[in-house]
């Protein structure tokens, strides 16, 4: 059987095989760089989040800040998205 | 708190990787058969079975959510799930340029491996629709939940059926564990240990990218009050909620 | 009755009336359902014609008046398939559109009884299904004798109709109530039946040869029968936690 199977595949020679296992390897390589794009775009969302909250939180108390119970208060101002 | 450890995770990550790919193309003998084409084996059959397991472990997670009842354990389910699939894509092309290399053809059904993937890959292919499909968040971690359990014990009674139906077709070609001689045992372990390290430092990372995401939408409804956080529009994904100070949501959902 | 009695015979007699209150429980939900169905008629006589009529599309199809072995054994499981799919999409709908469920879950009885009493429903469908489709593919397309094939594709085809009725219960109760039932539920059952086709097909297309027909081989009766046992457990033990709420 393995006789059958060895005349069945012949062996690669080196410049033909090399393209299949670097496109494999560039597979692989690509999943992840995928990956880090994704995170690189969630971490600059982070990073925008962040300044907006570290903006609001040194606006001066009583405009916006810390009142919890404020949910329906119709007074104060949307924060920005 | 899901960060800490990912620094030593990554960097042994690296090193691992690193190592692999040096055994691979500068220690492991060619092989006899399959020459310079049989090197792929050291990236698909790692990718293989990582994402088999991670699948497994998904609903190894699962089973601990539905019994904990913890939306922790659901959203490590879920970005296991996920990420395994990705594996499981990644095993698929890896293993159809290895078929192409090897017969001619971009898809072999004599290999038994990558049709139980393909199987399975269209299995989990649905979990992501199925919980967008569902909008209340805790039914939505229950019916996926359910779903892991199911598909994970699945997993492994579809390799055994696929492969008992393969063996007597064709034997099989693309190359197996067994009988592996000394070097490119070595090879293969370290490749494996490698791909087995990528996958904890890639969930590892995200789940930390999703915890931080929660922290900002908690400090944001702390600073800014109940209406200022955007409600997150329907999703497939389970949502962590930070532990704050404040009382829990309306919805009495514990919070971590 | 005084107080006096041993402190096990509670606990016993509790245990004995929970299982006698099972398989009550089953039986009142089955009589229910076959009786539903006998008087709508919307599954068993969808799911038998459209049987028949995919008998017709694959001679259409195929191009072939009659066919044996690996083909006729493929085309009566995915016939069959099909149309059990039919059957496992309308399983729960009038229970999730009627209020079925609420009126169940508020009963004193054990939720398990649902999962067992639609899996026997879906199986009763499924063997009239059979019994409609099984003759008409040997009439319409079967080259081979039906009689010696029978006890044989008769074994097969109920440790795969267990099987199915299993897994498409337990599918059938994750699509219903979201938002694309219709689609999800085939999507989520046709790869977890493909162990059971793999079984199946393999088991009956020796059977279905006019020349040397032969028995079907026991590794795939018993790979359905281990199927069927381990999803039968997987699912009765989960179903709960897809009723909750």
């Amino acid at each position: 059987m393995l006789a059958a199977a060895l005349a069945e595949i012949p062996a690669l020679p080196l410049h033909t095989a090399g393209k299949y296992v670097a496109g494999a390897y560039v597979v692989l390589f690509a999943l992840v760089l995928i990956y880090v794009a994704i995170m690189a775009l969630r971490l600059s969302r982070i990073e925008r989040d962040l300044g907006e909250l570290l903006s609001m939180s040194e606006r001066p108390a009583g405009v916006g800040g810390q009142d919890q119970s404020a949910e329906h208060d119709p007074r104060r101002e949307s924060a920005p998205a | 708190m899901y960060g800490k450890g990912l620094r030593a995770l990554s960097i042994s990550t690296v090193v691992a990787v690193a190592v692999s790919l040096g055994l691979v193309f500068f220690y492991a003998p060619l092989e006899a058969e399959q020459g310079f084409l049989q090197k792929i084996f050291y990236v698909h059959v790692p990718l293989a079975i990582v994402a088999l397991c991670g699948f497994v472990l998904g609903g190894l997670l699962a089973i601990q959510h539905l019994r904990t009842r913890d939306p922790r354990w659901d959203m490590r389910s879920y970005v296991v799930i996920h990420m395994s699939l990705i594996f499981a894509v990644g095993t698929l092309i890896t293993g159809s340029i290895w078929a192409k290399g090897s017969w001619g053809h971009w898809w072999v059904w004599s290999e038994p491996t990558l049709v139980s993937f393909l199987i399975v890959f269209l299995l989990y292919a649905t979990y992501q629709p199925l919980r967008f499909a569902i909008e209340d968040p805790e039914r939505q971690s229950r019916y996926a939940s359910v779903f892991a359990i199911t598909a994970g014990a699945f997993v492994p009674m579809n390799f055994i059926a696929v492969r008992l139906s393969t063996a007597y077709l064709h034997p099989r070609v693309l190359g197996s564990t067994s009988n592996l001689p000394g070097p490119m045992a070595l090879t293969f372990v370290v490749s494996l240990l490698a791909m087995a390290l990528l996958f904890a430092t890639l969930c590892k990372y995200e789940l930390t990218a999703k915890h931080t995401r929660a922290q900002i939408r908690a400090l944001r409804r702390r600073l800014a009050g109940e209406t200022a956080a955007p409600t997150r529009p329907r999703s497939a994904a389970p949502a962590l909620q930070h532990v704050t100070t404040m009382p829990a949501r309306a919805a009495g959902r514990s919070a971590l | 009755m005084s107080g006096v009695q041993a402190p096990q015979r509670p606990l016993q007699a509790a245990r004995a009336a929970r299982a006698v209150g099972l398989w009550r429980t089953v039986g009142a939900l089955l009589r229910k359902e076959l009786l539903v169905e006998l008087r709508t008629l919307e599954s068993v006589p969808g799911m038998s014609l459209f049987a028949v009529t995919t008998f017709v599309v694959f001679h259409f199809a195929l191009n072939r008046g009659s066919v044996e072995g690996d083909l006729a054994a493929g085309i009566l499981w995915v016939t069959l398939l099909f149309a059990a799919i039919l059957g496992v999409n309308r399983l729960f709908v009038a229970d999730a559109d009627q209020g079925g469920f609420d009126g169940f879950l508020l009963a004193p009885v054990d939720r398990s009884a649902m999962f067992v009493a639609k899996v026997l429903t879906l199986l009763a469908f499924l063997v009239v299904l059979e019994l409609v489709a099984v003759p008409a593919f040997a009439l319409l397309l079967l080259g081979a004798p039906l009689g010696p094939a029978l006890p044989g594709l008769l074994a097969t085809l109920a440790l795969g109709d267990l099987g199915v009725a299993v897994i498409g219960t337990l599918v059938a109760a994750m699509a219903v109530r979201t938002r694309a039932r219709d689609l999800l539920g085939p999507l989520l059952a046709l790869p977890l039946f493909v162990p059971i086709v793999i079984g199946g097909a393999r088991a009956i297309s020796p059977l279905l040869v006019q020349a040397h027909p032969t028995a079907p081989a026991a590794r795939w009766l018993l790979t359905l029968g281990l199927y069927d046992l381990v999803f039968g457990l997987i699912a009765y033990a989960l179903f709960d936690f897809l009723l909750e709420d």
